[in-house]
């Protein structure tokens, strides 16, 4: 089991209120359940819109696989994973994958700094993520 | 006949107590000006943020790296990300001690580089209100280089603002409100900030979970603090000038 101190992000495109709230929940429960850094344990920001999640923890990589995020929508939806397509790119902040089913995307996920990433240099990316959408992710200046 | 203890064990004994004893001095000092709360936010682990005025007012962190560097009075402090960490220091018993109408904020700040002056992001450092147009904090504006010392009530800001600012080392910073005065007053290194402020608004509300937090605005929490932040009080009165200067020393 390796284990990872980084950034995710999750961004919902089509699952409903129910199916998004499901997803999140399993995702609040990654990392370790107890650890003298408050850093460590899973802590997240939402979007303004209540649409994406930064998450940070020291996750299990094993659990961030695209394997592992189809066996969970394949969960939330009741069908197989194998059903559920993807699609990996490579952005600025780290890869970024859409799933989908049916022709229909509904979540990406974002690896801040990608695999294996230092903590600071996947924060880094966090950052620079959040700065270049400050208007969807902070609210405004008064 | 006693035990004898070599010179170097007693050496080192009395380093170690000197040691403890200019620590606690420093958070003895604070605990002499009769805070309504203080955090010396010095824990090395766990998430519970103490408040050594009161238990009842303990908070909580959500993200910080504890004792990730040394704070101005030699104490371990914690590293905010600015991402998606804070400390939460709402509390119904904070709410019932909180005033206002009347009362003053002193905190001990510290960006994580000098690019955080110039990264066009709003970061908290500490805010107690009760909602968006009733709080009262101190942040790094999305201005380049610039602080603000903020008093808003009913959506109106009494506040001032402090610019050219590139310091990359502990910011002593501290904050004054007065109703009934109608003064609003912004400390920064021992120092009062500019002017008096007045025409102050009328607050309402109590405070929230929501808007009550150290290094960050919101619980979502938004507009996080980047660097490290130190001991934090708040009172209910206004602190003298000479206050701030005493707090101000290390």
């Amino acid at each position: 089991m390796t284990q990872w101190h980084g950034y995710l992000a999750i961004e919902n495109l089509n699952l409903d209120s129910t199916q998004r709230q499901s997803l999140i929940d399993k995702l609040k429960a990654l990392g370790p359940e107890s650890d003298p850094q408050p850093a460590r344990l899973n802590h997240w920001r939402t979007r303004l819109d209540n649409e994406a999640v930064i998450f940070e923890a020291l996750f299990n990589e094993n659990n961030l696989t695209v394997a592992k995020f189809k066996q969970r929508l394949g969960n939330i939806f009741g069908v197989d994973p194998s059903t559920i397509d993807h699609q990996t790119q490579q952005i600025q902040y780290g890869p970024i994958v859409t799933f989908s089913r049916s022709g229909t995307d509904y979540l990406r996920f974002l690896l801040f700094g990608g695999q294996g990433s230092a903590w600071l240099a996947s924060g880094d990316q966090a950052r620079a993520f959040i700065k270049a959408n400050q208007s969807e992710w902070e609210p405004p200046e008064v | 006949m006693g035990v004898l203890i070599s010179p170097r064990r007693s050496i080192q004994a009395e380093r170690q107590r000197y040691d403890l004893a200019a620590r606690l001095s420093y958070d003895a000092r604070v605990l002499n000006t009769e805070p309504a709360a203080f955090w010396p936010l010095s824990e090395k682990s766990g998430i519970v943020t103490r408040c050594l005025v009161n238990p009842s007012q303990n908070g909580f962190y959500a993200g910080p790296t504890l004792n990730n560097s040394t704070g101005p009075d030699g104490s371990p402090c914690p590293l905010w990300d600015g991402v998606n960490d804070k400390a939460g220091i709402y509390t119904s018993a904070l709410r019932d001690v909180f005033d206002p109408l009347l009362g003053s904020i002193f905190i001990w700040a510290k960006v994580n580089a000098v690019g955080v002056w110039t990264d066009a992001a709003i970061r908290t450092v500490i805010q107690l209100g009760a909602s968006a147009t009733n709080r009262i904090y101190i942040r790094k504006k999305s201005n380049n280089n610039e602080l603000e010392f903020v008093y808003r009530a009913n959506g109106n800001n009494t506040l001032v603002t402090k610019s050219s600012l590139s310091e990359t080392g502990w910011m002593a910073l501290g904050l004054t409100w007065d109703k009934t005065a109608d003064e609003v007053k912004a400390y920064y290194a021992g120092a009062q900030e500019g002017t008096t402020q007045s025409s102050m608004d009328t607050y309402s509300g109590t405070l929230t979970n929501g808007r009550t937090n150290i290094g960050a605005d919101q619980s979502a929490p938004t507009n996080t603090w980047h660097g490290w932040l130190a001991p934090a009080a708040v009172y209910d009165r206004v602190l003298t000038l000479t206050e701030f200067d005493k707090l101000s020393t290390v």
